[in-house]
């Protein structure tokens, strides 16, 4: 499962940074699990990183969405398939606040 | 609110300016707009000065200060901005807002930024503090991994291919190479481009605008100034018909939809409302094409070509200088350069000579010209329509 953020007062879910609700400015806010797959909406292959980022390049960055409009920005794991669009991806834990995914073939 | 006349504008060269100050570079635009205006200096009673990084790779600021002290204006408000690479629009928002509002009768807007003398290091760790660092920044994204990621989707819901897109970049290549102030005009081949070193995939090496020194100047003035000095004015005065700014989400979970910026949707309809005109009405348009996929995106925001015809409409050259609507006369970001602050007002720069028909690569009998400038993953946004007044 994948840990998240959301508001006690209305439910809204909260990026990772938030320290008030958007939607209410409740500061009220709760930890949630979200399903640990979702559907790869978008990747590209990262062939220069950014100055002193840990990983070394290339690498894939990846947009899975996890429930309806919930959106993570993450990273494919080294030895993961290939991405495809559309597919399946699964998270296999995180890394310097990184959610690291890999491709699951069905 | 009162109307607002462009009546003055200078642009230094973009691209590598070794050994010039960034207040050198600032100074020589602002010293053109002032001289070519005609107005007095003691008229001027605002200066914004857009710039996004000249802390990090100069360690520089006050910026606004340091040039209305060089160029010998007032006391006057002198205000720097910063929205990253939309920075210039809003210098030149916020000095149109110094007019119509009444707080000043003349105002000067200047963008500059200084790059190509710092390492690659340096400029990509500067750049990258446009991007939402706690929830994008983990994963190693970068400025082009973001459009890289843009592109994937528009290929797949509209079936745009490399070549749809290599047609934006021959066409500004090609633009810049009449355009004297560009960096780097080219004439390219659809297998140059192919053969180009992968940066981001889909994006390639012609896809990315490359790092830029400039500046660029704007001097706007009330209708009482624009009428006072219209015989001394060597060109035609150009009336500003809106400039709008809005913001979208600055992170990549934020936006509802991958392949359209909110914050440009948003600033086109504005702004189409407040000039009452209709996209069918503009000529010509300067957008924020830093990477070659983003002007497909852009063109669709900004309702100029419809929804997911981006990369044909390029393709076909219907974006071309004569075509339905010409998009990046100048060469754009791709071809004149991206000196982060200065762009938006270099937009404005370009427009102006377009709309006193005097740009060396003219678009024929244009009479209503469009600026888009956009910052971060979309996070700030400018859009501004001039039009030529007889």
């Amino acid at each position: 499962m994948i840990a998240r953020m959301r508001c006690v007062q209305c439910q809204n879910t909260l990026s990772a940074s938030a320290t008030v609700c958007p939607a209410c400015l409740s500061k009220d806010a709760e930890s949630f699990s979200l399903p640990s797959d979702g559907r790869l909406l978008s990747w590209t292959t990262i062939r220069r990183a950014p100055a002193g980022y840990p990983v070394v390049a290339p690498y894939d960055v990846v947009v899975v969405e996890l429930a309806p409009g919930i959106r993570v920005t993450g990273r494919l794991v080294a030895e993961s398939p290939p991405p495809t669009m559309g597919a399946h991806v699964k998270s296999v834990g995180h890394e310097d606040g990184c959610e690291l995914f890999i491709v699951t073939t069905l | 609110m009162r109307k607002v006349y462009i009546v003055g504008v200078g642009s230094t060269t973009f691209g590598k300016h070794s050994g010039e100050s960034i207040e050198s570079l600032a100074v020589a635009a602002a010293v053109d707009a002032l001289l070519e205006s005609a107005v007095d200096r003691e008229q001027i009673g605002a200066l914004y000065l857009g710039n996004f990084i000249s802390g990090p790779l100069n360690g520089k600021e006050i910026l606004a200060g340091i040039v209305a002290d060089r160029i010998g204006l007032q006391n006057i408000p002198c205000t720097k901005v910063e929205g990253a690479c939309a920075s210039g629009g809003i210098a030149f928002r916020h000095a149109c807002m110094a007019v119509a509002s009444g707080d000043a009768e003349a105002a000067i807007a200047v963008g500059v930024e200084t790059m190509t003398h710092a390492t690659t290091k340096q400029t990509t760790a500067a750049l990258n503090c446009a991007m939402d660092n706690e929830n994008d920044g983990p994963s190693g994204l970068t400025f082009p991994g973001l459009f890289g990621l843009a592109w994937r989707l528009h290929a797949e819901q509209f079936g745009t291919t490399r070549q749809h897109v290599s047609a934006v970049v021959k066409k500004n290549k090609a633009n810049g190479v009449r355009n004297p102030l560009a960096q780097m005009g080219a004439t390219l081949s659809d297998e140059t481009i192919a053969d180009s070193a992968p940066i981001c995939d889909p994006i390639q090496l012609y896809d990315c605008c490359p790092t830029s020194d400039g500046a660029a100047a704007v001097v706007v003035v009330s209708e009482v100034i624009a009428k006072k000095i219209s015989q001394a004015l060597k060109h035609r005065a150009i009336e500003v018909l809106a400039s709008v700014q809005t913001r979208g989400s600055p992170s990549i979970g934020g936006h509802q939809n991958l392949v359209s910026f909110d914050a440009t949707v948003t600033a086109a309809k504005r702004a189409y409302e407040m000039a009452n005109v209709k996209p069918a009405d503009v000529d010509l348009v300067e957008l924020h094409d830093c990477f070659s996929i983003a002007e497909v995106i852009d063109s669709e925001d900004l309702g100029l070509v419809p929804r997911g015809q981006g990369g044909y409409w390029a393709h076909e050259g219907r974006t071309a200088v004569g075509g339905d609507i010409a998009v990046n006369a100048s060469g754009g970001l791709l071809a004149k350069g991206h000196p982060v602050g200065a762009t938006g007002v270099g937009q404005i720069y370009e427009v102006v000579q377009q709309l006193r028909h005097a740009h060396p690569n003219q678009v024929p009998d244009a009479n209503i010209g469009m600026t888009h400038n956009l910052g971060g993953a979309g996070v700030a946004c400018t859009v501004s329509i001039l039009r030529g007044v007889a």
